[in-house]
């Protein structure tokens, strides 16, 4: 480690253009959110005007609010349930190191690595109503698989399983790292001892990998939360509305409305919503690394 | 034969049976899009769809030439390969200085840059959006590209601080007695190290902004600064859809992608964990 007398320039210097620039696009723009969301747009001369905490009060008792806030908790907790189950059991696969692993592997990077736009609009072509693919595939079993995308009832579902189809890959490979923590030796010490496969994974292999597991979930969470892409392509919040999370609702007011005070109060709940979430995040990730130093 | 083999047999089918149904979920999508690029377009709109017909290059020729495709990948290389590299280029300087520096401040400023990748991207944009309307930046080359660094930035560092914890303080010390000035030691010796370490978080920056679809939506306009992912969410959302043409392009977009991930596809799947995990 280098210690620089107190006249040395070259840190600061090398270090200014990342902080400069983070400082104008990513901490500036927060306070004025804020700003934003306790003003109002005047109509006719566009100004802004102090109302204090009137656009909040509109958005808690506006239906739409607490609809996609709603849609949000059902996305985010059902997604990331479904990719964790999914990720474990793939990455427990994966750790017994049978053969193939790394073609697996490719294969289950591919969706992971192609783009929201591409990923949504694939399955929207498979799921087509009228030349789509799986209704062909599922007509026999007296399924209309297009009917995951067109019925508000389904829609969820869909944008669900896509989310899940796009991101096991990420959530795989962190727990497989966690799982690679533990150490074959333990295992093998424990068998010794007269463990059975089922004992030493839940007495070893899982409070070891736990910490892990906790921030993969965490880290699920945070990208399930901002999520709109996939949504915007995929569903665009519809049909009726049953897939409007909280980002896309933020995304139509500010971008399509171009209610950008509104939409900085939306900002301000999901902004809310995350640091809870990254909260949780820093204290997990500080214990597991504790543990496993 | 031992007894027991034949379970450890069935287990080991399982697994395998599993993992190609996994891969079979993976995969349809895509080859089913890439087949379908193939099709002339009679075949296209046909129900039930056939797996296997006619082949051809319609869709494709009819994107480059009517779409402008072309003009599109220009636009998505020339964004994507200068924010790379100054993005790259300052994440490098960054890492080296918090992984080899001890200075006032230096907590401050590590915590400073990591913490940007936790705010979702969407919250930003609206203030952003305000500010670039009024200065007239939208539809801005400079100005689309200094949107995309903070994305790629912070991730750049972090996976980089962990590759420079690898390389021995030693070597830097020997050039020092050798009489290498500090700038000399970046550039002569830690650099040509760390050249693996840089061009993955390179493949990895350049990946995320030739997929980034909705800042670009925001921020232009018109035909100027179209990528060809951006092109490819408008040919979705038009009242007409031609599902062959589209799946043409969205091939297209995935190419690129597909070759450098399969090249660098150890150094990917690390530095996601470095960045997930370890920062």
């Amino acid at each position: 480690m280098f210690h620089t007398k107190k006249t040395s320039k070259l840190p600061y210097f090398l270090v200014a253009p990342v902080m400069i620039l983070l400082l104008l696009f990513s901490y500036l723009p927060f306070p004025y959110t804020l700003y934003l969301s306790v003003n109002e747009t005047k109509p006719i001369t566009g100004e802004l005007q102090f109302v204090g905490i009137k656009n909040f009060k509109r958005l808690f008792r506006n239906k739409d609010f607490w609809e996609s806030l709603g849609n949000t908790g059902y996305y985010v907790i059902v997604t990331t349930i479904l990719v964790i189950v999914l990720g474990v059991i793939v990455a427990l696969i994966l750790n017994s190191k049978i053969k193939g692993t790394s073609v697996y592997m490719s294969i289950l990077f591919v969706p992971w690595i192609v783009s929201d736009v591409v990923a949504g609009f694939c399955w929207k072509w498979l799921l087509n109503p009228d030349f789509g693919l799986l209704n062909a595939l599922f007509e026999p079993f007296g399924i209309r698989a297009s009917n995951l995308l067109m019925k508000p009832q389904y829609a969820m579902l869909s944008l669900i399983m896509v989310t899940v189809w796009k991101q096991l890959a990420y959530s795989t490979i962190l727990l497989l790292a966690g799982l690679q923590n533990v150490s074959n030796d333990l295992i093998e010490a424990s068998k010794l001892d007269g463990c059975n496969g089922w004992q030493s994974f839940w007495r070893i292999t899982f409070p070891i990998f736990s910490p892990i597991l906790l921030v993969t979930v965490l880290l699920d969470m945070i990208n399930f939360i901002s999520q709109s892409g996939l949504a915007l392509v995929l569903t665009g919040g519809g049909p009726l509305r049953s897939t409007t999370t909280l980002a896309l609702y933020l995304y139509d007011e500010a971008f399509d409305n171009f209610k950008l005070t509104n939409a900085s109060t939306i900002s301000m709940m999901m902004a809310l919503l995350n640091i809870v979430v990254v909260c949780l995040y820093f204290y997990t990730n500080k214990k597991s690394r504790e543990k496993v130093d | 034969m031992r007894r027991g083999s034949a379970r450890k047999m069935a287990i080991g089918a399982g697994k395998h049976l599993i993992m190609v149904l996994v891969s079979m979920f993976m995969l349809l999508p895509l080859v089913w899009g890439l087949i379908t690029s193939f099709k002339p377009q009679s075949e296209i709109f046909k129900y039930p769809p056939k797996f296997f017909t006619g082949l051809t290059l319609e869709n494709y020729i009819q994107a480059f030439q009517r779409e402008g495709l072309g003009r599109y990948l220009v636009t998505t290389i020339a964004l994507a390969v200068i924010s790379t590299v100054i993005g790259i280029l300052f994440a490098t300087f960054a890492a080296y200085i918090f992984s080899r520096y001890s200075f006032r401040g230096k907590l401050f400023c590590t915590t400073f840059v990591v913490l940007p990748m936790l705010i979702p991207g969407l919250v930003n944009l609206i203030p952003l959006f305000s500010v670039y309307s009024r200065m007239g930046l939208r539809d801005n080359f400079i100005g689309l590209v200094l949107l995309y660094l903070p994305g790629i930035m912070p991730f750049s560092i972090m996976v980089l601080q962990n590759y420079l914890r690898a390389v021995p303080f030693t070597l830097e010390e020997a050039a020092m007695i050798d009489g290498c000035s500090r700038w000399q030691i970046l550039t002569k010796i830690i650099l040509p190290v760390i050249v693996p370490g840089v061009i993955a978080v390179a493949m990895i920056g350049f990946v995320n902004i030739w997929n980034e679809f909705i800042i670009t939506l925001i921020f232009t306009s018109g035909r100027g600064l179209r990528t060809v992912t951006l092109s490819l969410f408008y040919m979705v959302n038009a009242n007409n859809v031609n599902y062959g043409v589209v799946c043409a392009v969205a091939f297209v977009n995935i190419i690129p992608v597909l070759i450098i991930f399969l090249i660098f596809r150890k150094q990917f799947i690390g530095s996601m964990i470095d960045g997930a995990i370890k920062g």
